[in-house]
């Protein structure tokens, strides 16, 4: 178990959260340097959809590259499943975390970037910098890992099928963040048993989804 | 006595409908040199695959010190089964870099031993910074037999180690495995289409066919069994009368006979007008496996 987890430490984690981190430091960053350019303030807006993303891809490539890896070194598939476990909850946490910070950070520290439409960030009411929006984005986390893992394990034998599935994920999670942004600024009204629905229906597809991830981790061969 | 020996026990695997491996038994004492051989497609790799535990079965089991050997760690660690690298993965180019592969065998083998991976890189001249896209076949070759050396593991598997090889690496790479294996007395299974020349590395030698082992026994014992009878084709009938002939070769009134049979049956044919030769390694594996491809 803990060659799984130092494995997966070094080869998964670290990765992803310096990727995270990286995108987290340019974008506060961008506030200070560019403080007018709308391109950065976009990218503000936009920026719940990475993290998710990364998360997506990372998990997919867990099963796509790191798996077969690891199992080659004879690890165990049961250690692997676990340590991945644990790597999903250190990432999800890691990136509700850094949303949070930057929240934190554009709402009491910074000086907000004005936004395309000449107003700040504040007065859009960006949804996601706000502390309630964060455990919606954790449980998004956590159940969209085990699903980048599934994919990953569909990969191999369906390429198009695969790749069809991810890219209309990535367009849900543009549509998500649309979406939002009328949230935010109150154009669409969403109430909280919308929210807390929206969140046990993730939970829910992470449940499935760890299901299927652990039956595909007992099958898989090393190739 | 279970003390490290490989034992697979009515092991069947299928991809689909082909039926690669068929109720297989086979049992891998500690201490030897084992070269696996057979054609492509015979199901070498996924025989390998399966008894590493990183291939499924559909039936069967294989243990290790008596213990199973799928998921339990302490037969896992006992294991090295050094793969093929691949430039291309799925996700693209193989980005990894060998000094990762390095660390990665650290990481998991329990007796890995570092002094000798450097030394081996040295020797080799592979540098540790290249990504293993960027590395030639040879040179994924030899870090294939880096980790399998370095490994230390009481039971070190490699699958076609020397295909990458010009013949002067692999001439080293025997040289280094023998070396290794007077030092450690450890388990190797090798496997390899270049018979001829690992043939006098093998103590032992397990030829697969068509999913089932045709043959697990000492190299020597096994080639001694095999001899090329010819002459003129009636007397080569009738010296070869009761004897198990695997293939024929006809030119004009010249018959060569490959034949498999004792030593009392030898000493009759020795009586005819014919020639009698023994057989390499390659030459029998080509008569118990070639099928109709060699029979005329």
């Amino acid at each position: 178990m803990k060659q799984a987890l130092l494995f997966l430490w070094e080869r998964y984690v670290s990765v992803l959260l310096w990727s995270n981190l990286t995108l987290g430091a340019l974008i506060l960053g961008s506030n200070y340097l560019f403080p007018q350019t709308d391109l950065f303030a976009s990218y503000l807006m936009v920026y719940p959809m990475f993290p998710m993303i990364l998360l997506l891809i990372y998990s997919y490539t867990l099963t796509t590259l790191y798996r077969d890896l690891a199992l080659s070194f004879q690890c165990r598939r049961t250690d692997f499943f676990w340590g991945s476990q644990l790597a999903f909850l250190v990432t999800g946490l890691g990136c509700a975390g850094i949303m949070a910070v930057t929240g934190f950070a554009c709402e009491h520290l910074l000086d907000l970037p004005a936004l395309a439409d000449g107003k700040s960030i504040l007065e859009n009411g960006i949804l996601w910098i706000k502390p309630e929006a964060i455990p919606v984005f954790l449980v998004m986390g956590l159940c969209l890992q085990p699903m980048g893992a599934i994919l990953g394990s569909l990969y191999e034998k369906h390429k198009i099928i695969t790749t069809v599935i991810l890219v209309v994920i990535m367009i849900l999670a543009v549509a998500a963040t649309v979406a939002s942004l009328f949230v935010a600024d109150g154009t669409l009204s969403v109430s909280r048993t919308v929210i807390l629905g929206t969140c046990a229906a993730f939970g829910g597809a992470a449940l499935v989804s760890e299901m299927v991830y652990y039956r595909s981790n007992q099958k898989t061969v090393v190739r | 006595m279970n003390e490290n020996v490989l034992r697979a026990k009515g092991l069947c695997k299928s991809y689909g409908s082909n039926e690669v491996l068929k109720d297989l038994d086979l049992e891998i004492e500690p201490g030897k040199i084992y070269g696996l051989i057979g054609r492509n497609g015979a199901g070498k790799t996924t025989l390998l695959g399966i008894l590493t535990g990183q291939n499924t079965l559909d039936a069967g089991e294989v243990t290790y010190g008596g213990e199973p050997v799928w998921e339990n760690q302490k037969a896992l660690s006992q294991i090295c089964f050094s793969r093929e690298l691949q430039a291309t993965l799925f996700t693209g180019q193989n980005t990894l870099k060998v000094k990762q592969y390095l660390k990665m065998g650290k990481l998991f083998y329990p007796g890995w031993d570092q002094e000798y991976a450097d030394k081996l890189m040295a020797e080799f001249k592979v540098d540790p910074k290249k990504k293993i896209h960027q590395l030639s076949k040879g040179q994924m070759s030899m870090v294939t037999i880096l980790i399998a050396l370095a490994s230390r593991a009481p039971l070190t598997i490699l699958d076609e180690p020397a295909a990458g090889l010009d013949v002067v690496a692999r001439e080293r790479f025997y040289q280094l495995l023998l070396e290794d294996y007077m030092e450690t007395n450890r388990t190797f299974i090798v496997s390899t289409h270049i018979i001829e020349e690992a043939a006098s590395v093998f103590e032992q030698v397990i030829i697969l066919d068509q999913g089932k082992i045709v043959e697990n026994c000492p190299t020597e014992e096994l080639i001694s069994q095999f001899h090329g009878i010819s002459g003129r084709e009636d007397v080569v009938d009738e010296a070869t009368r009761g004897m198990e002939v695997l293939a024929t070769q006809l030119l004009g009134k010249h018959k060569l006979a490959t034949v498999r049979c004792d030593g009392t049956k030898l000493a009759t044919a020795r009586d005819a007008d014919v020639d009698i030769t023994p057989l390499s390694l390659q030459k029998v594996f080509v008569a118990l496996c070639g099928h109709e491809d060699i029979q005329q």
